[in-house]
């Protein structure tokens, strides 16, 4: 009985949720088919056919299509220099300038995948493809799987449905795309234009890639200390001898093809290779040198680097070519917005005087109308950390510090900076120069008109940080770009891994730290690119990446077009006793 | 080597030195001190405080001088507060040490060390022992394994 009454009341329910579910069927189904009949109906008014296309840009050169077409699709700016219009959210105005494609897409147009949206392809050779449940070729790949079974199915796009998905945000099946993709007004021929910059977008393979070979290379500029050099070349070459390794073992062993299968899928059987480019003479022969190296061995981005100074022709040759350089061991880094190819490890020694700048304007209002006073040593170290400082705290609004540059070649004494102390009287002073302003900084003590803080460079004192005076400690601030030692002694074993058992002694600690970052970087870069091996991909997947934390840095972060990895120095000062330890005096001090 | 580590192991050799004045033989006095470091070390290992990290919730700024300016002091107890937090992701991405949670919102003093404006600075923080937590180091393995 019991049993019979539940039966019956479940069928009750069950009847109930069938009459519901119909109706909530019948009202989807309607909203579903009127959406579609009405992307129907627009269609003719929104989308003109493939002929149509081509008279729209007879006459027009292939290369100013293109010019405009990015212009559209990086800066949302149209043809006529006018912002392109859209709507969100069904009727909410929005500014194309704002809710550009290029942001989600990416530059690449191979999308991004963030939380959990994940913004499709939007070039044309994925586009005019139907899309699968699966990619072809990479079917048992578990993280390529997940990605593809997670966009629904759809026929391939023609100029038409694909002019009316950007128009009404309806794709071929009548699906409406996600109500944050803008649906944009523009016209026939702005759309001609668009649609032909989204069919160059990753059509034609990288340079330097094939099936069986992925080509990079390293450029070294003649001088280098050969310590520096081995120490950027050991972590790269370890990681592209063990990607080597792995393809040779899965050639030869069908459990561990299938492991590294899983793992990496056809990433598996590529081989990598690494050459020298080794720049000689004057920098100005270096566009020509690199033009040479390039035309004979074409690759497909460029590991590491180093120099021991300048590295504008390298930057600038990547920029030109459309290379990417992935953190390069330089000092001063080419600071630019725009460009878009060489990744920096960090804003080069510039960034401690960017952290003292926004560590002292934290406390401005303290000084009381007292100056700021910067000591420059006459060498591009210091005038680099004085620029730092000179331009960041420009941005805060406050008075310029006064600077000092010091004679070519002369050091700072006790008895000139007492004078410029006497003279200035400043609540903050900024001493840019090596180990040899601690004499000088220690006559301060004990005198009236002494500044609340002296700040240095960390790196520039180098080894002297250790030995900065005790009665000096209380006063001297120090930059700091990097993880304190006590807290990176943690991260030791992950850095000496990369030196297969050779003597970290051997190399320069900080370079070997640089330069892991870049095996690293680039490993986890490859393995998500979802076997799409194109260079401006390679930089979209990176700047997708979330923080990291390696050796040397505190934490590196990245997002589309952010250049500089670590993004933060500390503010320290020397603890007390005879084996003393660093002790922040601020957070991860950041841009 | 931890400091404490290293202190006692010298120790040990003072004491194998101040055994000079023993007649030993010349074999036994070199390995003397070897044994006697032998014996301190794990002692030493055992006395070693864990580090204790903080991750700050809150902070504010307690006045030294009534006419100490509040506001700035605060926001200088921000900076302060915010060096003497972890940022715990740090610690546990590299692999091999782990976070163990202590006191939950106590209280640390420290100074507010500003040679413009005095006082202290309250950090309310959640309270944590780093831990090695090296499963997979090659000390750990049992014997006979393959390394």
């Amino acid at each position: 009985m019991k049993r019979t009454a539940i039966r019956d009341q479940l069928s009750a329910i069950s009847g109930q949720r069938s009459a519901r579910n119909f109706w909530r069927l019948t009202v989807l189904l309607f909203t579903h088919y009127s959406l579609l009949i009405t992307a129907v109906i627009l269609l003719p008014f929104t989308a003109h056919s493939a002929d149509d296309r081509n008279a729209l840009l007879a006459g027009m050169d292939q290369a100013e299509i293109l010019r405009l077409g990015e212009r559209i699709y990086r800066e949302g700016i149209l043809p006529d220099g006018k912002p392109l219009p859209g709507y969100v959210s069904g009727d909410v105005p929005v500014d194309g300038t704002a809710f550009t494609c290029v942001s989600c897409h990416l530059r690449s147009g191979l999308g991004s995948f963030e939380g959990n949206v994940v913004t499709p392809p939007t070039n044309g050779r994925i586009l005019y493809q139907p899309r699968e449940p699966f990619i072809k070729g990479s079917e048992f790949i578990p993280y390529i799987h997940n990605y593809a079974v997670y966009l629904p199915v759809r026929p391939a796009y023609t100029y038409e449905t694909l002019a009316a998905l950007i128009s009404t945000g309806f794709d071929p099946t009548g699906r409406s795309v996600v109500s944050v993709m803008p649906r944009y007004e523009m016209s026939a021929r702005d759309m001609a234009i668009l649609i032909a910059y989204l069919d160059t977008l990753s059509d034609k393979p990288s340079p330097g890639v094939d099936k069986s070979e992925i080509k990079f290379a390293t450029v070294i500029v003649e001088g280098t200390d050969p310590s520096a050099v081995r120490s950027m070349l050991t972590p790269i070459e370890f990681g592209i001898d063990r990607k080597n390794s792995l393809a040779v073992a899965a050639s030869k062993n069908p459990r561990v093809a299938l492991m590294s299968y899983n793992m990496s899928g056809n990433l598996t059987d590529i081989k990598f290779s690494l050459s020298r480019w080794v720049l000689k003479g004057p920098s100005t022969t270096w566009k020509q040198q690199l033009e040479n190296y390039y035309k004979t061995e074409p690759v497909f981005a460029l590991l590491g680097g180093i120099t021991n100074g300048d590295w504008e022709p390298v930057h600038r040759f990547c920029e030109e070519k459309g290379i990417p350089d992935l953190f390069p061991i330089v000092d001063y880094p080419v600071i630019s917005q725009k460009d878009w190819y060489t990744l920096y490890p960090s804003r080069g020694v510039r960034q401690e005087g960017e952290a003292a700048a926004r560590y002292l304007h934290s406390m401005y209002d303290l000084f009381k109308g007292r100056s700021i006073v910067q000591i420059i040593r006459a060498d591009r170290r210091a005038e680099a950390l004085a620029r730092g400082f000179r331009e960041t705290w420009a941005e805060t609004g406050h008075p310029p510090a006064e600077d000092i540059i010091l004679a070519k070649g002369e050091k700072l004494t006790a008895e000139k900076l007492q004078q410029i102390v006497a003279k200035e009287k400043p609540a903050a002073l900024l001493v840019w120069d090596d180990a040899s302003l601690l004499p000088a900084v220690s006559s301060l003590v004990g005198k009236p008109d002494k500044p609340g803080l002296v700040i240095a460079s960390g790196t520039y004192l180098g080894k002297s940080l250790w030995a900065v005076p005790e009665e000096v400690r209380e006063f001297l601030y120090m930059t700091y770009p990097y993880r304190l030692p006590q807290d990176d002694a943690r991260y030791d074993k992950a850095a000496k891994r990369v030196l297969a058992g050779k003597p970290i002694n051997l190399f320069d600690p900080v370079i070997i730290r640089q330069s892991y970052l870049t095996n690293e970087i680039l490993g986890k870069a490859l393995l998500e690119m979802r076997g799409e091996y194109y260079r401006d991909f390679l930089l979209d997947t990176i700047g997708m990446m979330a923080d990291q934390y390696f050796p040397l840095y505190e934490r590196v972060s990245f997002g589309p077009g952010q250049r500089y990895a670590s993004k933060g120095c500390f503010m320290v000062q020397l603890g007390k006793g005879k084996s003393p330890k660093l002790v922040r005096r601020s957070e991860w001090v950041t841009q | 080597m931890t400091g404490q580590a290293r202190g006692s192991g010298l120790l040990a050799m003072g004491i194998g030195s101040s055994l000079l004045a023993l007649r030993l033989s010349p074999i036994a006095y070199r390995l003397l001190p070897i044994f006697i470091t032998l014996f301190a070390l794990p002692a030493a290992a055992a006395a070693e405080t864990p580090e204790k990290v903080y991750v700050v919730n809150d902070y504010r700024y307690v006045p030294a001088n009534v006419s100490d300016d509040r506001d700035t002091g605060l926001s200088l107890c921000g900076t302060r507060c915010n060096a003497l937090t972890t940022d715990f992701l740090n610690i546990t991405e590299v692999g091999g040490w782990q976070l163990m949670k202590g006191a939950v919102n106590t209280e640390v003093t420290v100074e507010l060390n500003s040679p413009f404006i005095k006082g202290q600075c309250i950090c309310v923080a959640d309270e944590y022992l780093v831990k090695i937590d090296d499963r997979y180091s090659e000390e750990r393995r049992r014997p006979g394994k393959r390394k």
